[in-house]
């Protein structure tokens, strides 16, 4: 439930101001900060609203997507953090976050090109990395998926620990070795 | 049926998905508030419920078929026991573990039993159903094999994720170093069970037998899907009611799962493996009213026996309920429901009408509160909701069906007496 006096702020904001790509610093600074006292779900509406006068600002479709993602509501954040990706600069980080709630939603294919492009924006980074790794084990690319993972924990050591555990997951290559015990057990005479 | 009971004794009660009443407890008229668990997330809003003046009291869902001390004791957070006037416990052991652990909670627990018990020995009696019947015609006589990874195959994410679910609402405290020990073991116990598991579904396939094979719901489904849907004899499935899947069956294999515990309530034949030497084989009440193999093959040769006619392998029913009371009170004479509902009627004798009549307006607003992972955890619909209530009214005759009115998006408020044409809430 959104909050009305959030609604009614940002209302009396927009009146004063104009509409365009960029919204004035002051509207995100105001957003900002309502968000961070009301949270997500006080800001649903007034969120709409900002984004209808402002649709290609950054930093409020950021916001936004910080918001969604909040709410659970991993493919509306996933699509708001593309679009501040195409509206504002192109950055690794940028790229990540989009990655991040992609992964989220399973939406595994588009989440593997933004990990990608993350990747290439900082080729010696080892959250890209490490992402892209989750990434492509969930797409049954298990050796390639748990490399990356590992450089990246080469990289960083606080991906360690989580290299580790990543390493326990249930994968394709779990399901291959069983076939593969099985089909060797019949081979023999079965036992 | 608690809700029905408690209309049978002159409540009116609201139900539904918990995320959409959270948000309205400060608003809602002092009340009872019910909740299903005691974790980090439901504690919050237990304080939230006492803090508005609600009687706050709480069933565990989680330890159904758990009987490890510190499994049931890592379900309730430590800010739930100051917000609880009442704690329901299913059985004895349950009882004197939260009394001798936390003796500040002395006189705030009963013993109740449980009522997603009394509703599968109830359901036990009447025939297969209509649901269950259809899935006999479909797949013929099956061996149903009910997974529960989902600790190193999470829904969500991937085993990662689920490590970092664990500390985000609290049992897993990331510094403690027994804690982390435990769940490095419990990685180490699923993927030794996922790979007994896998093996005995293929071996019995090729016996030609038919498996149908059920991933827990916390599960991702989709990896079964891709890598076993084509072996001749094994089907993955994720739809339909799991008590409509075990009536169908001819035998539930698990591994520790709460449905072993379903299936031996509804005097279903039933066994567990336990592959390997792991403390987790003990932790569950399943496991102990199964019979229990530790290698693929011993089940095996168990289930064709079993399968052929040439032993039954549910044997011992009554040594194994005998050993079941402690954790799970199941005397005939009262359900579970029915105990819940006397205790909160003694406790809050004027609790029993909400004394408002905005219920509609309050609840009427946007579905803000449910998430992508809300909704599909939610995991019912309104006709779900409704067939429930019939199926509970049916098993409890005496209690009747009550009035029912949408309150906003999964939230009904239901109460005693068939619906009028002007219900104003």
């Amino acid at each position: 439930m959104s909050d009305p006096s959030a609604l009614t702020v940002m209302r009396d904001a927009l009146r004063a101001g104009t509409t365009g790509a960029e919204a004035p610093r002051e509207l995100i600074d105001l957003f900002a900060d309502l968000a961070r006292r009301l949270g997500p779900e006080g800001v649903a509406d007034a969120l709409r609203l900002v984004l209808a006068f402002h649709p290609n600002c950054a930093a409020l479709l950021n916001i936004g997507a910080t918001i969604n993602f909040d709410r659970e509501r991993w493919s509306e954040a996933a699509d708001l953090a593309r679009w501040a990706m195409a509206a504002g600069p192109n950055t690794s980080e940028g790229q990540m976050v989009a990655a991040a709630y992609l992964f989220r939603s399973r939406r595994l294919h588009e989440a593997r090109h933004h990990c990608a492009l993350a990747e290439e924006l900082a080729p010696d980074g080892a959250g890209p990395l490490f992402l892209h790794g989750r990434v492509l084990m969930a797409l049954d690319l298990v050796e390639e998926g748990l490399s990356k993972i590992d450089r990246a924990a080469n990289r960083d050591a606080k991906f360690k620990f989580a290299a580790r555990v990543l390493h326990l997951g249930l994968t394709a290559a779990d399901f291959d070795r069983v076939k593969s015990d099985f089909a060797s057990a019949n081979t023999d005479g079965g036992k | 049926m608690i809700a029905l009971n408690a209309i049978a004794a002159g409540f009116d009660v609201i139900v539904g998905q918990q995320w959409e009443i959270f948000a309205r407890l400060a608003e809602l008229p002092t009340s009872i508030v019910l909740f299903k668990g005691n974790n980090g997330a439901q504690a919050e809003h237990m304080v939230t419920a006492k803090r508005a003046g609600h009687f706050v009291c709480s069933i565990e869902e989680e330890v159904l078929a758990v009987r490890n001390d510190r499994e049931i004791l890592r379900c309730y957070h430590s800010t739930a026991r100051p917000a609880l006037d009442m704690i329901f416990a299913q059985g004895t052991r349950q009882t004197a573990l939260l009394e001798g652990y936390w003796p500040d909670v002395k006189g705030r627990v009963a013993t109740v039993g449980n009522p997603r018990a009394d509703l599968l020995r109830a359901d036990g009696d009447e025939d297969l159903g209509e649901a269950a019947r259809s899935l006999r015609r479909r797949y013929g006589p099956f061996v149903l094999i009910n997974t529960n990874l989902a600790s190193i195959n999470p829904r969500i994410d991937d085993i990662y994720g689920y490590f970092e679910l664990c500390v985000r609402v609290g049992v897993m405290d990331p510094n403690d170093r027994d804690d982390m020990h435990l769940l490095h073991q419990q990685f180490l116990w699923e993927r030794e069970i996922f790979t007994a598991i896998t093996t005995l579904a293929m071996r019995l396939a090729a016996d030609g037998v038919s498996v149908v094979m059920r991933p827990h719901p916390s599960e991702n489904a989709e990896i079964w899907q891709r890598h076993l849907a084509g072996i001749p004899g094994i089907e993955v499935v994720r739809e339909g009611s799991q008590v409509d899947w075990l009536k169908a069956s001819s035998l539930l294999v698990h591994s520790g799962c709460t449905t072993g515990l379903e299936a031996f309530l509804l005097g279903h034949p039933v066994a567990a493996l336990t592959p390997g030497r792991f403390e987790f084989h003990d932790f569950f009440i399943s496991n102990l009213v199964s019979e229990t193999f530790s290698s693929v093959e011993s089940a095996r040769r168990a289930i064709l026996d079993h399968l052929s006619g040439a032993q039954c392998l549910d044997t011992n029913r009554a040594v194994k309920r005998a050993g079941l009371e402690p954790f799970l009170l199941q005397s005939e004479d009262k359900s579970a429901a029915e105990r819940i509902v006397e205790r909160l009627a003694a406790a809050c004798p004027d609790s029993a009408r909400p004394k408002t009549t905005r219920l509609r307006e309050l609840f009427g607003a946007t579905r803000t509160h449910l998430s992508d992972r809300r909704l599909s955890k939610a995991g019912f619909d309104r006709d779900d909701i409704m067939a429930s209530i019939e199926s509970c009214a049916r098993l409890a005759p005496s209690v009747g069906s009550p009035r029912v009115t949408e309150l906003g998006p999964l939230i009904f408020y239901l109460r005693a007496g068939p619906a009028g044409p002007n219900d104003n809430v």
